[in-house]
């Protein structure tokens, strides 16, 4: 017992609030008593770690060490019965308080990850905010000019564009294609997936494919019926003025359809990160996508730098 | 020194499809099409019919080129930087769609009929019609009538084209995604396997997959050409010459149309924000 008071840690503050409620308190107070302690131990070290007030919990352990000096006046008065009980309570406590201690450096480990998965999802939620400023805003067509640019961008070597490419861009489809080869394919590592996210990914997949195919239908449509609006055909031809309009006139659906391209790219993208993938995963794929996108664009620059421009045989009839 | 020769001589074998593209050109528009509307005007048969023939088979060549360009790389014919910002957007598979061919064709067959029939979408485009009719009246009247009252057996021909094209266009377009799709599934495949954080190993991981994919997109490509060409050709078959001369004036015309530099000037230097150009442009 001497022992234990020279030990100056909360836990010996509890065992004796506990020893003093055996000699002071009613038998029926004493859970709700030891309940009572604990709780003040819980709020000193959490105080200890700058995260409650200290005022509180500090002098009612002050007060603890009041009533255990009391106590130990009184000790020789405890029959020994309720001695053996104590003793019983104190191994028990003992272990409760090491549970408690390690429960909460558990607890504070988890919050810094909770706090780190909350910043990834806030990196994640940025990006999301960044593709749709990227498809939705900056990369739509606002002049005539811009149209040829977009649909056959120079910034993007031809053999990129012919891996990948939908209407200017990424194919929708593709990156769907991409992130189910990538995370639930049955070779992929980290196969951390439900079912039904690889059911909403398939079904994603067939929708975009629609969506896709009626985008298609769309441009081919302008594109096979060009010839009855531009002015260029001996029955179409006018003023200047008119044939820009003409052409504003074309051009102004292919843009409508950019614009849809765009969207479907953004939305695609969106459902991935939103929906399909976990944050991790979201996370991981966005690093894998990039990565990707690099290594492609790279191959295909050097390709086509070692390639040179595209030749014909000279002996190909009606050149001359 | 023979090493020098050596590629001296291999060189002189091929030319840049860039080149041949300009003389190709250049060929239909100052010579070809002024021969073919010459003749016209001249309503000399035997000699349209050269004309019409050496025009024909002038676009014939062009797309026997492309075949021959798409195994050295098919890809820069699919992005072809020869051709003008006017005429990017309406490329289609590397050239222009096999519907345009026949939309032209049928643009002919309902202005031939347009005073019993109005009503199916091309009457009200109005603008065209009046300058139709002033270079239709300086002509012979055999190119005037050409298209009045075609032939049942052209009309079937017709049919039986667009028929075949609203079943092979959707099949060409599902193969260049497809194909697309192999690349993608492969080189993600690569990208897990070799854990993708390597640069060196990165590259290694595109090469193969995309070799791969190219060789169907050649196919597809040369079967998109097939289809132009075979397009081509049925409606030149099925056409009498005065109807095959001036679809291939209207043909000719219409890729010379691309190329006037007062227009494409305009078309560069126009600031009007697209948001605001549909009520200009009606």
């Amino acid at each position: 017992m001497e022992k234990d008071q020279r030990k100056p840690s909360t836990s010996k503050a509890r065992r004796e609030g506990n020893r003093k409620m055996k000699g002071t308190l009613s038998q029926s107070s004493m859970n709700f008593s030891r309940k009572y302690i604990e709780d003040d131990n819980y709020e000193v070290r959490e105080e200890g770690k700058g995260m409650l007030v200290l005022e509180e919990g500090g002098s009612k352990v002050d007060d603890l060490a009041e009533k255990f000096q009391c106590l130990t006046l009184h000790k020789r008065d405890t029959p020994k019965r309720v001695i053996v009980l104590i003793l019983g309570e104190e191994f028990f406590s003992e272990k409760h308080g090491l549970w408690r201690h390690e429960q909460k450096s558990r607890a504070a480990r988890l919050e810094k990850q909770l706090k780190a998965r909350w910043e990834l999802e806030e990196l994640i939620d940025e990006q999301v905010n960044r593709f749709n400023v990227h498809y939705n805003h900056a990369m739509l067509p606002a002049q005539l000019k811009d149209i040829p640019q977009l649909l056959m961008p120079n910034w993007a070597p031809p053999y990129e564009l012919a891996a990948k490419a939908w209407l200017g861009d990424w194919r929708p489809s593709a990156i769907l294609e991409l992130v189910r080869r990538l995370f639930f394919s049955s070779s992929s590592s980290s196969s951390s997936f439900s079912d039904s996210n690889e059911e909403l990914l398939s079904l994603l997949i067939h929708d975009t494919r629609i969506e896709e195919t009626v985008l298609d239908e769309e441009m081919a449509e302008i594109q096979a019926t060009c010839i009855l609006h531009l002015p260029f055909v001996p029955a179409k031809i006018q003023s200047d003025t008119a044939s820009l309009a003409c052409v504003q006139s074309e051009f102004k659906k292919i843009e409508r359809v950019i614009t849809k391209a765009q969207k479907l790219r953004f939305k695609t993208l969106e459902s991935v990160l939103k929906k399909v993938l976990s944050q991790t995963d979201a996370a991981e794929f966005l690093v894998a996508f990039e990565g990707i996108q690099d290594a492609v664009h790279q191959f295909a620059v050097n390709k086509t730098l070692r390639k040179g421009p595209v030749t014909v045989p000279l002996k190909v009839s009606g050149s001359k | 020194m023979l090493k020098a020769v050596g590629l001296f001589g291999r060189k002189k074998t091929t030319r840049p499809f860039k080149d041949y593209y300009t003389d190709w050109f250049n060929t239909l528009n100052n010579s070809l099409l002024p021969l073919l509307r010459s003749s016209m005007d001249d309503a000399f048969l035997p000699q349209l019919s050269i004309h019409v023939e050496m025009i024909h088979s002038h676009f014939q060549s062009y797309y026997e080129a492309l075949d021959l360009a798409a195994s050295d790389d098919v890809t820069q014919l699919l992005y072809p930087d020869w051709r003008n910002s006017l005429e990017k957007p309406f490329l289609w598979l590397g050239d222009f769609h096999p519907y345009l061919f026949t939309n032209l064709l049928r643009s002919f067959l309902d202005d031939g009929d347009e005073n019993e029939d109005d009503d199916d979408g091309f009457g009200d485009l109005g603008n065209g019609e009046c300058s139709e009719s002033y270079e239709l009246f300086d002509r012979p009247w055999h190119l005037v009538m050409a298209w009045k009252n075609p032939s049942k057996i052209l009309m079937n021909r017709v049919e039986q084209i667009e028929c075949g094209l609203r079943l092979m266009v959707p099949a060409l377009v599902a193969r260049a995604r497809d194909a697309q799709m192999v690349f993608i599934e492969s080189l993600a495949k690569n990208w897990v396997e070799c854990d993708g954080g390597n640069k060196e190993a990165a590259k290694a991981v595109v090469a193969e997959p995309m070799e791969a994919q190219m060789d169907e997109v050649v196919s597809v490509f040369l079967d998109a050409n097939r289809l132009r060409r075979s397009v081509i050709s049925e409606i030149i078959g099925a056409a009498n010459v005065y109807q095959a001369a001036l679809f291939l004036e209207g043909l000719s015309q219409f890729l010379v149309g691309f190329k006037d530099s007062e227009l494409l000037g305009e078309f560069q230097r126009c600031k009007t924000p697209l948001s605001r150009q549909t009520r200009l442009a009606i």
